[in-house]
């Protein structure tokens, strides 16, 4: 195993809503490996944004919270540090890229000014040799008239290429490890599919750690190198890609991947997860996944199943593969 | 193929663009170009494209929601439109026609009335169209609701109290109250999570079995359009590029475009090898689309005649039609 970039302990986030504290994000442990991929899957409201918004330190002031855990980085705790050395590691050491591309740039600055600002604040470039970066940068993720588009604003691009001025964004600083919260998502297949070869391609060369949150297996099939699945704040399973392809156990797991259209034939019948997502102020007392569970058991309903190891570097929190749950 | 339910021929959509300072008209977004197909009773027609293709407003044109530039559409014998002999269907009479044709839209946090409870949203065609008083379609959107899987008890809930997929449901709810022959469903899975999704569509494939439905399925997704779908049609900017069914568009697939997008769909598994054909930039624009065939600028396989003669139809098999210079 290759060595550990970040490491998340035991993380948990909650909010203060109107309607009381909402825990987003209960006890996670996430390791990211250097060079490697990590694809954090789930749908929407499982925590997987929010995940990535704590490791940043970028959530909503006085409502987001992080109650307890840690965060590693190279050996250092971004929890503890204060808001300015936060600064000094966010764009620099670690960069994230949104979902929408659309709303994530500024509309009134040009693609220049908005790459040329992290590399101002961060390294000291400015004048000629700012741009110049700045040019080199739009030629890596292959943005054709590097040139022009520098002076352009975001309205003149498409959401392909403006997702790709936000990669070239990200990556100004050369960091180290970089957070695509649904990159892809609102992009065309055909756009994606060239986004995704980018990054995977750029990751390759630099040596870049990348954390990939998605709700598409496809997608994590396609990029992730390891793979964590959430559901409603908790990890449920995490494997290396092949092994958890090849062997998922979690029945959630299995439920997801078998809602996918492309794994079934025409004619035969889709099968379906019954019934939704728990809302998170209301979730059950056990194992969140129970009531929509088939294989849901006594236990099931009573107690939260803990992360157990099923075999290496595969674990799996499910009471069905948890020898403890007959002594419970 | 079956009796054809509608039949739409050389129908063309375009949106003026108005510039200079009297806003004189400056040119047209050919939005959908020239298309001509019919479904079969009980069909399931596709209509497939990256987003800007006119699969939506194709869609529209043919429910007569805009006004079609050009073309006929012929439903169930009566002509709705037929821009050519200048014969628009009467008023009143295209009422009585909307209670056979409906839709399903995309967003299903955009085509809920907030201020409307479940009960009237879903009512509301039932006593517009004067078919039962309000208490009998009360009980009728009941049966309705738990048709789509809903508690009965929601009709005097708001569209603010469901999840996104328990809104499609109502979405769907309303499109069957007056029994329609034909729903067009624009993305009604798009804006979905996988898990809901499938269900969405377990449910409206149910309802085509036991309500005798067409549908003209409108989708990005060409794994979700291969399981769902009977026969399907490609677009690229405004225009057909290919015709089949499913089984011939996904097993013998002729048109560059198509093989890219297909190839553009993510993989199945990790390990899986994809022969990737990776389309470079991004889609023209519609008001001013490429001469010859529209694809050329971005065709792989691009000849010398694509940039100067619009390729004709050919047959390639029964059933199966290509638009391309190398299918001869």
């Amino acid at each position: 195993m290759s060595e550990i970039l970040l490491e998340v302990k035991d993380l948990t986030t909650s909010f203060q809503t109107s309607e009381g504290k909402l825990t987003a994000v209960q006890n996670v442990d996430i390791t990211i490996r250097k060079g490697k991929v990590l694809g954090v899957v789930g749908e929407s409201g499982c925590g997987k944004s929010v995940t990535s918004l704590s490791i940043m330190r970028l959530l909503p002031k006085n409502q987001g919270f992080i109650d307890s855990g840690k965060v590693l980085f190279e050996g250092e705790d971004l929890v503890a540090l204060d808001e300015l050395e936060m600064q000094k590691v966010r764009g620099n050491d670690i960069a994230m890229i949104f979902q929408e591309p659309m709303t994530a740039l500024n509309p009134v600055f040009t693609i220049g000014n908005q790459i040329g600002e992290s590399l101002t604040i961060h390294k000291g470039l400015k004048g000629e040799e700012n741009r110049k970066v700045c040019v080199e940068l739009l030629k890596k993720v292959k943005i054709p008239r590097a040139e022009q588009v520098i002076d352009e604003y975001p309205h003149q691009l498409s959401g392909g290429m403006r997702q790709r001025v936000m990669i070239a964004m990200a990556l100004s600083c050369e960091p180290k490890l970089l957070i695509a919260d649904e990159p892809t998502t609102a992009l065309d297949v055909t756009i994606q599919a060239q986004v995704l070869d980018l990054m995977r391609n750029l990751s390759k060369e630099s040596n870049m750690s990348v954390m990939f949150i998605t709700h598409d297996l496809g997608v994590i099939a396609e990029m992730a190198d390891d793979v964590s699945v959430m559901y409603a704040g908790r990890i449920v399973e995490e494997a290396d890609a092949v092994t958890l392809f090849d062997e998922m156990q979690h029945p959630y797991t299995r439920g997801l991947f078998s809602s996918r259209v492309m794994n079934v034939k025409k004619g035969e019948t889709l099968q379906c997860i019954p019934g939704m997502v728990p809302p998170l102020n209301n979730l059950p007392r056990g194992c969140a996944f129970a009531p929509r569970c088939k294989q849901c058991m006594p236990i099931c309903e009573e107690k939260m199943p803990e992360l157990l190891e099923v075999a290496p570097n595969h674990k799996v929190r499910c009471w069905l593969y948890d020898e403890r749950r007959e002594n419970q | 193929m079956s009796k054809p339910l509608i039949e739409i021929t050389h129908l063309k959509k375009y949106f003026p663009i108005h510039g200079g300072i009297f806003s004189k008209k400056v040119g047209d977004i050919k939005a959908v170009d020239d298309i001509t197909f019919s479904i079969g009773e009980g069909e399931i027609f596709g209509l497939v494209g990256e987003s800007g293709c006119g699969k939506s407003s194709a869609g529209r044109a043919i429910s007569n929601l805009y006004k079609p530039t050009a073309g006929k559409v012929v439903f169930d014998g009566e002509v709705i439109f037929d821009v050519d002999e200048n014969y628009y269907i009467e008023k009143k009479k295209m009422q009585a026609m909307r209670r056979n044709i409906q839709m399903i839209f995309q967003d299903p946090f955009a085509s809920l009335d907030p201020r409307m409870s479940i009960g009237a949203i879903v009512s509301e065609g039932l006593i517009k169209h004067k078919i039962m008083g309000k208490e009998e379609a009360l009980e009728r959107t009941k049966e309705l609701l738990e048709i789509c899987g809903l508690d009965k008890s929601n009709v005097t809930k708001y569209p603010h109290e469901f999840s996104g997929g328990q809104r499609q449901r109502i979405g769907i709810a309303r499109s069957l109250a007056l029994n329609p022959k034909f729903i067009i469903a624009d993305e009604p899975t798009a804006a979905l999570d996988v898990s809901i999704q499938a269900q969405v569509l377990t449910l409206m494939q149910e309802l085509k079995e036991s309500m005798g439905l067409t549908y003209l399925f409108i989708s990005h997704d060409l794994s979700l359009v291969r399981y769902f779908c009977d026969r399907l049609g490609i677009m690229y900017l405004g225009s057909f590029v290919e015709i089949g069914t499913a089984e011939q568009l996904f097993d013998n697939t002729m048109h560059p475009y198509s093989q890219a997008l297909l190839s553009a769909v993510p993989k199945s598994h990790p390990s899986e090898v994809k022969e990737r054909i990776i389309l470079e930039g991004d889609v023209p624009s519609p008001s001013n689309p490429p001469k010859g065939c529209k694809f050329h600028t971005r065709c792989p396989q691009a000849m010398e005649i694509c940039s100067k003669v619009a390729p004709v139809m050919v047959e390639v098999e029964p059933g199966h039609t290509v638009w391309c210079h190398l299918v001869k």
